[in-house]
């Protein structure tokens, strides 16, 4: 191979390019993350926040014996589940409508993405204003039209819950539709063809040519759709004003936000947020061995 | 230049174009000699009058420049917090003087007491100024942040006497005006989802938040009998709504539904541009006990950072001076309806002669300095979801001080480690 002109070897040209995009990841993913390891194996706190001592994995004990520990996991395990669930099922529900030739469909297309286009600030605040006991939306529908008393949204563990769901049910669907939409596109026509001419009913050529297909595309997006509803800080944070009520309608992410920034508990919360990468770390390991299992045995 | 040559000098550009950007992007704030900024949390109205004040210290130094930055009260905690630590961030940050705690364990604050005389701080009202083991920690151009009694005179015409009155008068002004079977006027509106609004009617049945050692004590009678009192205004008099937050109650005393707000003297000057024909008064006395409610009062004011070079601190100095003067809080008195700092401006006729002015000072009379020590990050917290729970019917009163005293001993001890 001939050597580019710059008399450069092409190995070190490559090098060269990699190296703005290797300094910043390492500047902004990689040191952050060794630094917050770091500080989880310290007591760095309010009291101690300059004079701060290594104490080895007392942060990690400590964690484990926290009685709100297991709350609030099952909490982020619902809170995640749930909302995967509706953003995969209205997304890809969508998609397949939008994926026909129906009247408007670009215009139902922009529309639809209009939440993902949101900022997630805005869009939480405007939810919450909808969920207000006197003004809202939700409940002016509730007693003006349908003559029944407005739900106190957040007096109630459960609907407390519900609401931020909701709103982030409404945030969350359209990347998976996008996803969709494109894998769609890309299904060859001559799959659905052969199924039909095979007898295959629209059930059984979703779940076997549709769904299958669509997997390339689907993985990720719903491996990125879980890690960012994990951590998803803005929803809870704002729709329950906090927690409300009664800090019941925390997720772990919530919670380690108040230990670092109400309780300035930084090794503590530093720690935490260690404890919350693995649980996502073997989530996406398990999550990419078995659909290359299920690959494999397809 | 051969190959080796080139590439060393590559990668030397992109690791100084790396650290330049870095630079640009983590020390924008930092000032220089000519330079002074100001951090604050200040409200749209405060902020034009700060602007206004700047403007003409700025016309006294020509060479001067004065950059303020404004953020949400958390955010600029939190923001000065991590500038200040890594050596950066503002020459003053202004806030409440709960916010002094947290800054001045961390050391991010200077003591002032050896910047400004003796005399000097004299001039504030008595407890305004922020006094932390020993050390003076920020210059007041406010006092308030105390919640006051706000009464619409087109529901009522006049102050009640003590709580039972005022919850007869409540009650009569609860109303369905559309016949839809749901109340759409209430007699009274107030923030109940936040321990703030808690605060007076503990100090009205003898309570507090905090000992002399700043020790919680929040499992006391005068605990149980608050949150009885106020669960009893929601669920068994129903003169506030089954819901209400800050903005809830903030809209509907705008819009002429409420009767009575509970809210701080931040809010006045919004409700006179609203054209209400308001009224305020202190919090009715508790008619069980004969005593007053007792809102927190505290200031606002400027602090010096910490990384503010010698050579700097005198003009710096002679800004905060001038922010904090009698003639820049007439301004916010008189403009904004907010009580000032200083001594002799309490005896000025702009105040003991404006209603409003002498309603929330005398409101403020009855207060109790807010306990400046980062301990209450943790008593706040403890109260929050016990007194949501019972205001919600979801816990007794008794229970619940129990469970609040328990966390924040708890969270203290946490917080101490």
């Amino acid at each position: 191979m001939d050597r580019p002109r710059t008399g450069m070897n092409p190995k070190r040209l490559i090098w060269l390019f990699l190296l703005p995009s290797g300094i910043v990841i390492g500047c902004v993913v990689f040191y952050p993350f060794l630094y917050n390891f770091y500080i989880s194996t310290t007591n760095m706190s309010l009291y101690h926040i300059r004079d701060y001592t290594f104490q080895g994995f007392a942060n990690y004990r400590e964690i484990f014996t926290e009685p709100d520990l297991y709350y609030y996991l099952m909490k982020t395990i619902i809170w995640t589940l749930v909302n995967l669930f509706f953003h995969l099922v209205l997304g890809i529900s969508i998609a397949m409508l939008l994926n026909r030739q129906i009247a408007g469909r670009a215009v139902f297309r922009a529309l639809l993405i209009l939440p993902w286009a949101m900022p997630q600030y805005i869009s939480a605040l405007t939810w919450k204003g909808m969920f207000n006991y006197q003004y809202g939306s939700i409940n002016l529908i509730l007693q003006k039209i349908f003559h029944v008393q407005g739900i106190e949204w957040f007096s109630n563990e459960t609907w407390a819950f519900v609401a931020p769901i909701l709103t982030n049910i409404w945030l969350g669907f359209p990347f998976i539709m996008v996803v969709t939409l494109g894998g769609l596109q890309s299904i060859p026509k001559d799959l659905y063809e052969a199924a039909e001419i095979d007898g295959a009913s629209p059930i059984q050529r979703f779940f076997h040519v549709t769904l299958p297909m669509l997997k390339p595309v689907l993985t990720p997006a719903i491996i990125l759709g879980t890690i960012w509803t994990f951590n998803n800080l803005n929803v809870i944070w704002l729709v329950t004003e906090r927690g409300l009520p009664a800090d019941k309608s925390h997720i772990l992410v919530t919670y380690v936000y108040k230990a670092a920034f109400t309780y300035y508990r930084y090794g503590y919360a530093a720690a935490f947020s260690v404890f919350i990468f693995l649980i996502l770390l073997v989530f996406v390991l398990f999550y990419i061995r078995q659909t290359r299992t299920l690959a494999a045995a397809t | 230049m051969n190959s080796k040559c080139r590439y060393i000098a590559a990668a030397v550009i992109l690791v100084l174009c790396a650290y330049v950007m870095t630079i640009i992007a983590g020390c924008g704030q930092k000032s220089t000699g000519g330079e002074i900024v100001i951090w604050e949390q200040k409200d749209p109205e405060e902020q034009i009058i700060l602007n206004r004040q700047l403007e003409a210290f700025t016309e006294k130094h020509p060479d001067l420049v004065i950059s303020t930055v404004h953020f949400e009260t958390d955010v600029l905690h939190s923001q000065f917090q991590t500038a200040a630590l890594a050596g950066g961030g503002p020459d003053l940050v202004y806030g409440p003087s709960d916010k002094v705690g947290p800054y001045s364990v961390m050391a991010l604050i200077r003591p002032l007491e050896d910047q400004f005389d003796r005399a000097f701080l004299d001039e504030f009202e008595k407890g305004s100024v922020p006094v932390l083991d020993g050390h003076v920690y920020a210059i007041p151009d406010q006092i308030g942040n105390h919640l006051m009694l706000i009464y619409n005179r087109a529901l009522v015409d006049r102050a009640p006497r003590d709580s039972d009155e005022w919850i007869g008068m409540c009650a009569a002004a609860t109303r369905d005006l559309d016949g839809n079977g749901f109340p759409d006027q209430f007699g009274l509106v107030f923030n109940y989802m936040e321990p703030f609004w808690l605060v007076p009617f503990l100090g009205g049945f003898g309570g507090w938040v905090m000992d002399t050692e700043n020790r919680p004590t929040l499992d006391t009678p005068a605990m149980v009998q608050a949150l009885r009192f106020l669960a009893d205004l929601r669920n068994r008099h129903k003169v506030i709504p089954k819901e209400c937050n800050y903005e809830l109650s903030d809209t509907m005393f705008k819009q002429g539904r409420a009767a009575f707000l509970i809210n701080g003297p931040w809010s006045l000057k919004a409700y006179v541009n609203a054209g209400l024909d308001i009224g305020v008064t202190p919090i009715p006395m508790i008619t069980a006990t004969g005593m007053h409610p007792t809102p927190m009062v505290s200031s606002k004011g400027y602090s010096i950072s910490v990384n503010v070079p010698e050579k700097k601190l005198p003009l710096v100095r002679e800004l905060l001076v001038y922010l904090t003067s009698e003639e820049a809080q007439r301004d916010i008195m008189t403009e904004l309806l907010i009580l000032p700092s200083r001594s002799t401006l309490f005896r000025d006729p702009a105040l003991q002669e404006n209603p409003i002015l002498a309603g929330s000072l005398a409101q403020a009379r009855l207060g109790r300095q807010m306990p400046d020590v980062p301990e209450m990050r943790a008593v706040w917290d403890a109260i929050r979801p016990f007194y949501q729970s019972v205001l919600g019917g979801q816990m007794e009163p008794e229970a619940a001080a129990r469970e609040m005293q328990q966390r924040a001993v708890k969270k203290i001890a946490e917080m101490k480690q």
